[in-house]
């Protein structure tokens, strides 16, 4: 197993180097020059603004060749130096830290619910086929698939923000965090529509995947020998069947890893919640192209890292599976 | 009897002398808290350091007492509340010295007094090289003797700036800036807090330097400061920037704004909100205040609503298409006025603005005061461009498109219809280039009904679309080599001080940052020149020149067709009130009056 890590780790440096390579080129590629926008209205001759202007790209390093900009942007990057947000005109660590954390925030507690919910119901409608319950679980994640997520959320406002006013209708708590309950219940106000939008549009696929993960295994024949050998059915279900259903489960887990850095950016704007979404898409709006860069830097890193957790996950969960 | 007396009148003396004692009050304080939803904004609120129109709501909410100011009504005044006195003196060279003699009893958010150390710290700061070096970009000063030299680094002393006494301090204008307009936003200086921005900095024994460690201070300030002013000036303190929510409270060492008047509000908030559903926020009571409506649909509910209430202003600014005077077709003024015949302007304002704006025919605002005097006369001698395809196509005849593909056979306007297009006698097609920014409906708009006249007119008609910092690659000529696009739909604010010299002079023709529609005409370098070369009380001269720069504007340059000026509406919750903002008195100084009902 150790062999196996090391080897997909050093195997990595290779994959990343390339992937940081397409990525800068690819944004210096993009037409647009962002020094433009940064530069004052009231500027009033063409000396005054190419002062300004070459000052400007002196300062951000735009000024050297591309190759050059790529050199000192992998030593900024090793020195956890991810350079400068050119629409905040302040440090992308310091541009990118609290959003980052409020979406972690966000996007744990939907993934926890949507796990919490579609695993027992997913378990339930495949054992329980063709019932009542697997019926409605069945339209519930197809409404839930077809509907975008936006929408989701656009209802939920107008719900319970605009018509009933329990919950507010977006931002972020307007209270100083003190560590205080009240503080906390303040908090959860306003996290309440968000998550339950995440919730309800990861909820739909993720139920139809565990059913139907479990619904093959449950046709298998080790699990008609078990209930052949008059083992209770939990334990069969439970122990036996869903631990085989658990392959397709590690996949979803690994892959909410990368969702849960990646922010939910429609949600995001629509809740106005100050997470790494929004920054991304007005980062690409504006060619920030630092904040873009560092972001994407990190989740091909976190994807990368997500691939290696979920073939650990296999190599643990099925002992046919081997890592060398 | 004689004691008794005498008691007596001790007790009527510590009578009378407790009526007179003054007394106690209580510090004035604001109540209640409104809060106001923006789009997006940056967080930096000292200037310099970034364009975000937002950001500017807080900076007019937290920095005051600027020698001179603009009131409700955009005229640019002297802040009596800040400065005392003020007089003028020319020299032998034409430099003009403004002194100032302030008002002794202005404090600092922290109660430490504000002096004429902290007028001087802030220009000499703004226009030093340190702070260039820090990453601002600031013109403060650049008007006055020895700015140059100064900006540059080759001398410390900042000849235009002199601090004379505690409570006094001079600013001279360069005679080459002189006479001008507008010249009193030349001395138009707020304080900088010299205690908390220049920690180991002073002002030197001349009064027009620094001594001490400016890097340092100019880092610590860019750094810190900027986001988070620990001590300011204006009606409002800095409490925190926090997940997109600005929170400042009631200043209470604030004197008033340049009427006296103090805040009334004990909290305001400015707070990052969704704006599609920004005027639904003012009505369910999450938001107090959002500005700036122009969409018709939220205007329409907000005025059915009974939980809000509207303020509508003119803005002070157009849409517009922006022709290249010196480049294409569009060189040829009959060519521009050709093509502002053959698209329905009227449209802009019914489609897209739903009917709340109005059509300007030339370059102003409908809220300056220029056109508030000549109304009648302007909308009587302007051009009114409307769709006239006969008009076009007679204008087009005595441009160089005249022909058909052969450069000898005359075009003819009755065989009209998309593919028979006008050609030169060099037998070139008549092409006309467009830049329009994606997502924008004015784009789309202008791309589905230009063409329907360009067709018959004989012009071909293409439309690239981009977003705005290719727009404005193209617009400012970064590629002279590989110029392509004869027209960009675009918009503008007007300022206060309105001074169309910088962008249509000749001085400046080749520098399209400045002067992007490449105009160089000599009746128009008159007009400009002498509009600003007046003096700031020669307003009716002021006024009549510029009724005639607009007349030749719109009949004999055209280098924008303005599309259309919008209705703006700032719609707040009916516990609001006392909100009166326009376009020169923005949401940021008009909170200033604003109250809540109990």
């Amino acid at each position: 197993m150790l062999k196996f890590l090391l080897k997909r780790i050093i195997l990595l440096i290779p994959v990343i180097f390339i992937i940081s390579v397409m990525l800068f080129g690819m944004f210096k590629l993009m037409p647009g020059d962002p020094v433009i926008l940064m530069l004052p209205p009231d500027l009033r001759s063409q000396a005054e603004r190419d002062f300004y202007y070459n000052a400007y790209r002196e300062k951000l390093g735009l000024d050297k060749s591309i190759p050059e900009q790529y050199v000192a942007w992998v030593g900024n990057i090793a020195r956890l130096d991810f350079g400068t947000s050119i629409t905040n005109n302040r440090p992308v660590r310091e541009v990118i830290a609290r959003p980052l954390r409020n979406s972690i925030v966000l996007n744990s507690f939907s993934i926890v619910f949507a796990f919490i919910i579609s695993i027992p119901v997913g378990i339930k409608s495949a054992v329980k086929r063709h019932s009542f319950f697997d019926s409605f679980w069945q339209v519930f994640s197809l409404v839930g698939l077809s509907i975008p997520v936006f929408f989701i959320g656009l209802i939920l406002i107008y719900a319970f923000a605009i018509q009933l006013r329990i919950l507010p209708a977006g931002g972020m708590p307007r209270m100083t965090d003190d560590g205080s309950f009240r503080y906390f219940l303040e908090w959860s106000r306003y996290i309440v529509l968000p998550v339950t939008t995440l919730t309800i549009g990861s909820l739909a696929g993720t139920t139809r995947y565990v059913r139907n993960a479990m619904i093959e295994i449950i046709g298998k024949d080790f699990i008609r020998t078990a209930r052949s050998k008059g083992l209770n059915e939990k334990v069969i279900i439970y122990t036996h069947a869903f631990r085989n259903a658990l392959i397709p489960v590690v996949t979803l887990v690994a892959g909410s890893l990368v969702a849960l850095f990646g922010g939910s950016a429609i949600t995001e704007s629509i809740f106005a919640w100050n997470g790494i979404g929004r920054v991304l898409i007005d980062s690409l709006n504006n060619r920030d192209y630092m904040v873009v860069l560092t972001m994407n830097i990190f989740y091909a890193v976190l994807s990368l890292t997500a691939n290696l957790i979920m073939d650990i996950g296999y190599a643990l969960v099925d002992p046919r599976v081997k890592l060398n | 009897m004689k004691k008794l007396l005498s008691l007596a009148v001790m007790a009527l003396v510590a009578l009378s002398l407790a009526a007179c004692a003054p007394t106690p009050t209580t510090p004035a304080e604001g109540k209640g808290t409104v809060v106001i939803g923006t789009p997006a904004f940056s967080g930096n609120l000292i200037g310099g350091f970034g364009n975000s129109a937002y950001d500017v709501i807080v900076r007019d909410m937290i920095w005051g007492y600027s020698t001179y100011t603009t009131t409700i009504g955009g005229e640019i005044v002297l802040d009596e509340t800040a400065v005392e006195k003020v007089t003028t003196a020319l020299d032998d060279a034409g430099n003009k010295t403004y002194t100032f003699e302030l008002n002794p009893n202005l404090k600092w958010s922290d109660g430490t007094k504000i002096t004429a150390d902290d007028y001087v710290f802030a220009m000499l700061f703004a226009a030093s090289p340190e702070w260039r070096a820090a990453g601002a970009v600031s013109t403060a000063g650049r008007e006055l003797v020895g700015y140059t030299a100064y900006n540059a680094g080759e001398t410390e002393v900042f000849e235009g700036v002199k601090k004379i006494s505690a409570t006094s301090f001079s600013l001279t204008i360069d005679a080459a800036n002189l006479p001008y307009f507008y010249e009193t936003l030349y001395v138009a200086v707020a304080p900088s807090p010299l205690h908390v921005w220049g920690q180991g900095v002073a002002i030197g024994e001349d009064g027009s330097s620094l001594t001490g460690d400016v890097t340092a201070a100019a880092t610590y300030v860019a750094g810190t400061e900027r986001f988070a002013p620990s001590v300011v000036s204006g009606p409002f303190t800095f409490v925190s920037n926090i997940d997109k929510r600005m929170t400042t409270k009631f200043n209470p060492e604030f004197l008033g704004d340049y009427r006296g008047n103090k805040a009334k509000l004990d909290t305001v908030i400015v707070q990052e909100v969704n704006q599609d559903l920004d005027v639904d926020l003012v009505i369910a009571g999450e938001v107090d205040i959002v500005t700036g409506v122009i969409q018709d649909d939220k205007i329409k509910k907000a005025i059915v609503s009974d939980q809000v209430e509207l303020v509508n202003y003119k803005r002070n600014g157009f849409g517009f298409i922006s022709f290249t005077t010196d480049f294409g077709p569009t060189a040829d003024l009959n060519y521009r006025k050709a093509v502002a015949h053959l698209i329905d302007r009227q449209q802009f304002v019914t489609t897209i603005l739903g009917g709340y704006g109005a059509m300007v025919n030339s370059e102003y605002g409908l809220a300056q005061w220029m056109y508030d005097a000549k109304a009648a006369e302007l909308n009587e001698n302007l051009i009114n461009y409307v769709v006239n395809i006969d008009e076009a196509n007679r204008l087009l005849d005595l441009t160089e498109w005249k022909y058909e593909a052969d450069g000898v056979t005359p075009w003819d306007a009755t065989k009209a219809a998309a593919g028979y297009w006008r050609h030169n006698a060099d037998g070139e097609v008549l092409v006309h280039n467009h830049f329009g920014t994606t997502n924008n409906p004015i784009s789309d708009l202008i791309n589905t009904e230009w063409p329907k006249g360009m067709n018959q007119a004989g012009i071909q008609f293409y439309l690239e679309y981009g977003d705005f910092s290719a727009l404005l690659a193209n617009y400012y000529v970064e590629d002279p080599e590989n110029r392509f696009f004869n027209s960009y739909n675009l918009a503008t604010n007007f300022s206060v001080a309105y001074d169309p010299y910088y962008s249509l002079h000749s001085d400046f023709y080749g520098q399209y940052s400045q002067n992007p529609t490449g105009t160089n005409d000599p009746e128009i370098d008159r007009l400009t020149k002498a509009m600003r070369s007046l003096e700031p009380t020669q307003r009716e001269e002021y006024l009549e020149l510029w009724y005639e720069y607009q007349l030749y504007w719109n009949a004999n340059l055209l280098p924008q067709l303005p599309l259309y000026s919008n209705v703006y509406f700032d719609v707040h919750n009916v516990r609001v009130q006392g909100l009166a903002t326009n376009p020169l008195w923005t949401i940021g100084r008009a909170i200033i009056d604003v109250s809540v009902a109990e």
